[in-house]
């Protein structure tokens, strides 16, 4: 035998050895000074069966003034790091009063929803003379799940066919629905809004989340107007029930009304193309003229290995829906935006100063939210939330097996002779 | 001292299966080094090497012998010995008479709930030759254009022929032989699909034949999969099918390409050869003639389907580009 293989083969005997003997120093939790946010618990570098590794030790507290690494598509960052303009980040913590434990696993849920008709007309309102214009546009939403839940009818159904694809698997008829309930809790973003110099009319781009905005204004703070762009179902808390608010959440064709974010050169994909040395004009050039974002998707456009294509289609998908949105709104859509490609809170105005009073939080539990017409709308305590869905997908599961229940696995069939 | 058990305990539970992975890691990169410098890759360099092999071929040896336990079991069904029955239809193939179809968003949900049972009529041909009773194993349901799901259904079942004799087959290898039928593809090509049923029902019966003739040469068979294809064209149809049939082999028998395949030009006709007057039939009613014409010159001869071109002269090249006219 020899020497590599005697030391490849104890390295596994030795690795397991000095797992168990740092494992009880790992699972301690570290806790912050401030009993708020606290760092991620992570495992002392090991050597692991077979070879060696080369984790890194993190310790402390990151640092919300940094953003981390951009991801495939911009910066994903979590609570409680808060992006403002010019994609520099603070700490909701040190610019709102009140903010709620971020430890806490309360769901916060509203008290009542007031519906609000889509747009789908494209048209929504334009800014008024003397109204200051605070861009707002991301992703997705990183926040906290709230106990506002939406489900579309083919999301229903989605979730009920992975249900009977399930029971065809284990060969069962299984009374309840386990993970098969239809998704559709909304992520909580706030938006702090700090600009007193004029009325705010504030515009919420999404692109593929479910999002309830919070509006979380300072003092002095008049929003004039709110208009959420998404795809996805979307939903406001506005800081006053008379706040004017308009939502669409489908992608309209006839105008290009479906938000897309402009590629930028941090961009993961961006890096990769640029390492790879491909020629984006020549990429660009194969390209078929622009088509609709669903029917893109829907041809299967999408898949491994055609990162550059989907990039550059972004650009091309960007520079129409910002077409539209100049159009509506008079200028670029990702003019002077705020936002990453997911975040949990956002602020539009300047940082409070140290010793300047804090934007007083706004809860949801308890609020009435604006929201666009959906086919299923709940809100409450997650077990109600949950019942009520299971009640649609029990009724909807019989109703596609014509009422015979047995009928999900069918019965074994003899020779008849 | 209890934790030093504990230690101990645990490092024995995940210490000694990484310890013996690496030693049938190692017993493998052995049987490599040898076989490239030409030693005899049937011994090992050391002791330990050698319990690498051991292990990593009574782990070899177990799987194995499971799946063929599965395969020649006769009373359990088992996903390892079953037919592939693939339909194309709306959703409304699954509504009852007078039952109204479900809102678009809901089609295919309709076809995941339905299609196991109404994929059952795949039971029909294997139980009316091979196979004794016939159990629903899984789908799949594959949203094409204008409203049609493919849907491919996977049925177990339980043989009603004979599997052969297992006992004292243990360190048997499983072999594996593909058949095409039939073997001369052009018998069910073009065909009436008023004969289809019946094409259908003697492919079925032809696999069986297949299944038979190796377990009487070689001591045991199952047919471990089964799938018929169909292609309709108008009132005509080219049907085929295709099974995988499963043995067990003496590890000091030799196995050659002919045990794995059909590729022999077994005559196969007599069964399929009361089809072609149908087929005549059939070309004449359509307005159509199949039958090659040579052409003026005579040198060069286009296939059905264009494209492909085969010498006709002293077969010294296999194709050929066509003479300029």
């Amino acid at each position: 035998m020899q020497p590599s293989q005697v030391i490849l083969t104890l390295a596994g005997v030795i690795g397991a050895f000095v797992l168990i003997t740092t494992w009880e120093s790992d699972q301690k939790e570290e806790t912050s000074a401030d009993g708020g946010v606290s760092a991620p618990s992570v495992r002392k570098p090991s050597l692991f069966g077979g070879g060696v590794t080369s984790l890194t030790s993190v310790s402390g507290k990151k640092d919300p003034s940094k953003l981390g690494s951009a991801n495939l598509r911009g910066y994903t960052e979590k609570t409680p790091l808060m992006i403002a303009a010019d994609l520099k980040s603070y700490s909701i913590l040190d610019a709102v009063e009140g903010y709620p434990s971020l430890k806490s696993n309360n769901v916060a849920h509203p008290a009542a929803v007031t519906k609000v008709a889509p747009i789908t007309d494209c048209q929504f309102r334009k800014p008024a003379e003397g109204e200051a214009i605070a861009n707002v546009f991301i992703g997705t939403g990183s926040g906290v799940e709230t106990g506002l839940h939406v489900v579309t009818d083919s999301g229903i159904a989605k979730s009920t066919i992975s249900w009977f694809a399930e029971q065809h698997r284990k060969r069962t008829a299984a009374t309840t629905w386990g993970k098969h309930i239809a998704e559709g809790a909304l992520r909580k973003v706030d938006v702090v809004v700090t600009d007193t110099s004029a009325p705010v009319y504030l515009i919420l781009q999404s692109v593929s989340s479910r999002i309830l905005w919070n509006i979380l204004p300072a003092e002095g703070v008049e929003i004039a107007h709110i208009a959420a762009v998404s795809y996805a179902p979307t939903a406001v808390n506005p800081p006053t029930p008379e706040t004017p608010v308009e939502i669409s959440n489908a992608f309209l064709d006839d105008c290009a009304m479906g938000p897309a974010r402009k590629p930028a050169d941090h961009w993961g994909f961006i890096k990769n193309m640029r390492k790879s040395g491909t020629d984006q004009n020549e990429v660009l050039a194969n390209i078929p003229a622009w088509q609709s974002i669903s029917s893109y998707y829907d041809e299967g456009h999408y898949r491994e290995g055609r990162e550059e294509e989907v990039i550059l289609r972004g650009h091309a998908v960007h520079e129409r829906y910002s077409n539209w949105f100049e159009e509506r709104f008079g200028f670029p859509a990702a003019q002077d935006a705020v936002g990453i490609a997911s975040v949990a809170h956002v602020l539009v105005g300047p940082m409070p100063a140290a010793d300047a009073p804090k934007v007083p939080y706004r809860s949801i539990s308890g609020s009435t939210v604006k929201i666009s017409d959906f086919e299923h709308i709940y809100f409450g305590p997650a077990a109600e939330r949950v019942a009520s869905i299971a009640e649609i997908q029990n009724t909807l599961a019989r109703q596609a097996l014509g009422e015979d229940l047995t009928l999900v696995i069918p019965a074994i069939v003899e020779r008849t002779e | 001292m209890s934790t030093w058990i504990l230690r101990l305990g645990v490092l024995l539970l995940f210490g000694l299966p990484i310890l013996l992975l690496n030693v049938t890691v190692l017993s493998r990169a052995d049987k490599f080094t040898r076989a490239i410098n030409g030693e005899n890759t049937e011994e090992s360099s050391n002791a330990l090497m050698g319990l690498g092999r051991k292990i990593d071929s009574a782990w070899g040896n177990h799987k194995k012998n499971k799946r063929a336990d599965a395969i020649f079991s006769a009373e359990k069904f088992t996903a390892l010995r079953q037919v592939t029955y693939t339909q194309t239809f709306t959703v409304d193939a699954l509504l009852a008479d007078g039952e109204e179809a479900p809102a678009p968003e809901f089609h295919e949900l309709w076809v995941q709930a339905r299609a196991p049972k109404y994929m059952m009529q795949g039971c029909d041909l294997p139980l009316a030759t091979f196979a004794q009773s016939c159990a629903f194993s899984s789908i799949d349901v594959d949203e094409k254009k204008d409203g049609f799901f493919k849907v491919t259904a996977e049925l177990a079942y339980l043989p009603a022929y004979p599997l052969g004799d297992i006992e004292g087959k243990d360190g048997f290898s499983l072999e594996t032989k593909h058949v095409n039928l039939p073997i001369d593809r052009s018998a069910t090509r073009d065909i009436p699909i008023s004969a289809a049923d019946e094409v259908e029902l003697d492919l079925h019966h032809a696999i069986l034949e297949e299944c038979t003739a190796l377990r009487e040469e070689k001591g045991t068979c199952a047919i471990s999969n089964f799938q018929v294809s169909r292609k309709d064209n108008g009132n005509l149809t080219t049907i085929a099918a295709s099974g995988t049939l499963k043995w067990l082999n003496d590890p000091a028998a030799e196995v050659t390409l002919t045990d794995r395949t059909n590729y022999q030009e077994t005559e196969d006709s007599s069964r399929f050869a009361k089809f072609a007057a149908l087929k005549e039939a059939a070309k004449k009613m359509m307005g159509g003639d199949d039958e090659e014409k040579p052409e003026a010159g005579g040198g060069i001869k286009i296939l059905n389907g264009g494209g492909a071109f085969k010498s006709a002269g002293d077969g010294s090249a296999k194709f050929m580009k066509p003479e300029s006219k």
